[in-house]
């Protein structure tokens, strides 16, 4: 009987710590790359607003003489 | 004292101050988890009437064991948010629920991956599994709730007032075993009582109970400063965040 096997119960055994490794994973990566990309989406929100507002100036208010 | 629970209650502040905090939670698991589980899985001795498949015991006890503490945190942080209306303790709220859900359904799965060898079935419709059964539809009725009311407010204290009633489950799972006949085996550990199993085997579940219990904690710190970004994405500090790219 080898230590893998474990007397017939080395299935039930290595699924059972299988499942909770891939669990303990996703609970730590997912909330990673959601962050990862909420702050990528929200910098790029940022950036594509700044570059409008360059591209398109607020119009200036009219100069003091020019007003009747 | 007051005044530091305070600051905690601050989204900013809990979001600034946890990051520390998962590197601490993190240093201390790891070295926790693979020592006890190692130790479980290859050094504990091999019982002689389960034989090997006792060793799920190191990840079914604590998986239970968070399922219902996070149900726990849950209500309580709910009731907080229902008493003072504190930002993080319905985050803290909204963020344990699909945390012990994992849990809940990892306890589960690891019960019935233990139940097939010893006791011939993969379920049993006993006391301790059926009550385990309805905490997962508890969580799963928050979740559904949550997404189901339409500001965050309602979904907070609706979510807060199903907690607080389901808290009732947690009791019946824990006595499950005393006040009716089950197959599920008796509680490893009593106050009263020394523990049953030589010291051999129930030192490594100590050690991944403390474990899967700091990683609980850690991870819960994570996904609650992810919320945190969210609710507040149109807050300056979280516009400022993304300019400097720290996270």
């Amino acid at each position: 009987m080898s230590w893998w096997d474990m007397g017939d119960h080395g299935f039930y055994v290595w699924t059972a710590y299988g499942l909770a490794f891939i669990f303990s994973l996703w609970l730590i990566a997912w909330p990673l790359y959601k962050q990862g990309r909420f702050l990528r989406q929200l910098k790029q929100q940022a950036d594509s607003l700044e570059a409008a507002s360059e591209a398109e100036p607020w119009p200036q208010p009219p100069a003091s003489d020019d007003v009747p | 004292m007051w005044q530091w629970l305070h600051r905690w209650g601050s989204p900013r502040w809990f979001y600034v101050q946890s990051r520390a905090w998962l590197w601490v939670l993190a240093v201390a698991a790891l070295p926790l988890l693979g020592a006890g589980l190692i130790w479980g899985l290859a050094f504990a001795p091999v019982d002689y009437q389960q034989g090997h498949s006792f060793r799920i015991i190191y990840i079914h006890v604590p998986a239970a064991v968070l399922a219902q503490n996070a149900y726990i945190l849950t209500a309580l942080a709910g009731s907080v948010f229902l008493i003072w209306r504190i930002k993080i303790a319905d985050i803290l709220a909204s963020v344990a629920v699909p945390i012990g859900m994992g849990f809940c359904v990892l306890a589960l799965l690891t019960g019935s991956l233990w139940g097939k060898p010893i006791w011939g079935a993969w379920w049993v419709w006993d006391a301790r599994t059926t009550s385990t059964l309805l905490l997962f539809f508890l969580y799963l009725g928050l979740l559904a709730l949550r997404t189901a009311l339409p500001t965050a407010g309602a979904a907070g204290r609706g979510c807060a007032i199903l907690a607080l009633v389901g808290l009732v489950n947690i009791p019946l799972i824990k006595y499950s075993v005393d006040w009716w006949f089950t197959l599920h085996q008796s509680a490893t550990f009593k106050l009263t009582e020394a523990p049953a199993m030589p010291a051999v085997m129930y030192v490594p579940l100590l050690i991944t109970g403390l474990g899967f219990a700091l990683l609980f904690v850690f991870v819960l710190l994570l996904w609650a400063r992810l919320e945190v970004l969210e609710r507040e994405r149109n807050t300056s500090w979280v516009v400022a965040l993304t300019r400097t790219g720290s996270s």
